[in-house]
């Protein structure tokens, strides 16, 4: 009777497991996403400050956030608008999404909120908008994902 | 051990993969079916989305007169090659107006005198014969403001490849002035091989 080796075997069943996640890795897409939100009042000059959660650092050199601004409409709707710089050598495409809270953070539905795809260009910046559901939703969250139909 | 590991390592990808027939999928995710050549449901969300945006960035909704505004919505008119309900496009534009808080909808009027809900045109019209007002039109009937709105398409092909681009255009008039006192144009281009499908 024989005895395995069972050292190496149990090495190559680790690169065989490890292999397998990455295959499945790459079959599901690994896609995570990017969110941004505001973390405090506006400024004088409408700018506020913001706080990325980075986890696809990719997806953040072609959708980099420089700036928020924010603003009233129609007397009590907030808007937003924030400039997104690709740092990148050809022109990309990414997805984001706005959604809306109210100022105890429960969110707020809107009909027509969805997943947008845009191009962006060589080094451009591109400024995306949204414009709040109803007067009671203050907050936003700005959802990048790589992935776009 | 290790034949277990290798039985994971072969079996993870495909569980990952899915067996699957059948799924539910986030109606505004990215894993929506798309066709090449015909208009799908996310890009009923986009044009609304985009035609919303622009009327309430333009601050229009709050000069409209007797707050929150009477609004009465024409038929869409849909010059596309498609045949589908208008309003998986129109509703979305409703529910989003009325969210403003800046407009309602005029049910129990409409063109013709065919009110959207004829159930509460009776009721309002014996509410009127009670309070003596039925030979007076209703001015709650009287719409502020009317919304139209037109959904053309424009098909383009650059050998197997092919476009399709879906544009709504919406004028706001005020009633008062007859004056269009807002337009806006929403636009949706998709291209692909024939029948392609994507995610």
């Amino acid at each position: 009777m024989s005895t395995a080796p069972t050292q190496p075997l149990r090495v190559s069943a680790r690169f065989a497991l490890i292999g397998a996640a990455a295959l499945a890795c790459v079959l599901v897409g690994c896609n995570t996403a990017n969110t941004t939100t505001a973390t405090g009042p506006t400024n004088a000059d409408g700018t506020v400050p913001f706080k990325q959660i980075i986890t696809n650092g990719w997806l953040n050199y072609k959708a980099n956030i420089v700036s928020v601004r924010e603003g009233v409409v129609n007397g009590d709707m907030k808007r937003v608008a924030v400039d997104v710089y690709s740092d990148q050598l050809t022109t990309q495409r990414f997805s984001y999404r706005f959604d809306w809270s109210d100022a105890a953070g429960m969110p707020v539905q809107s009909a027509t909120a969805s997943l947008t795809s845009v191009t962006i260009k060589p080094k451009e910046t591109i400024t995306l908008t949204s414009v709040a559901p109803s007067p009671q939703a203050v907050q936003w969250r700005l959802t990048f994902l790589d992935k776009q139909y | 051990m290790n034949t277990r590991l290798l039985v994971i390592a072969a079996t993870l990808p495909l569980a990952l993969i899915g067996c699957q027939k059948a799924q539910y999928v986030d109606p505004k995710g990215n894993d929506l079916i798309v066709n090449a050549d015909r208009m799908n449901i996310q890009d009923w969300n986009l044009l609304a989305d985009q035609v919303v945006q622009s009327m309430v960035n333009s601050g229009v909704l709050a000069r409209l007169p007797n707050q929150p505004a009477g609004v009465l919505l024409n038929p869409v008119i849909n010059t596309t090659t498609q045949q589908f309900d208008t309003d998986g496009i129109m509703k979305k534009i409703r529910i989003a107006l009325l969210n403003t808080g800046r407009c309602e909808v005029i049910m129990t009027a409409g063109p013709g005198g065919r009110a959207e809900d004829k159930i509460a045109q009776d009721a309002q019209a014996l509410k009127d014969f009670q309070s003596g007002k039925d030979n007076q039109v209703n001015p709650n009937n009287v719409p502020d403001a009317t919304l139209t709105a037109k959904l053309i398409e424009d098909r383009a092909r650059s050998g197997s490849m092919r476009q399709v681009a879906y544009v709504l255009q919406m004028s706001l008039t005020n009633t008062t002035t007859g004056r269009a006192v807002w337009e806006g144009e929403a636009s949706v281009i998709k291209q692909g091989q024939r029948s392609s499908v994507g995610f």
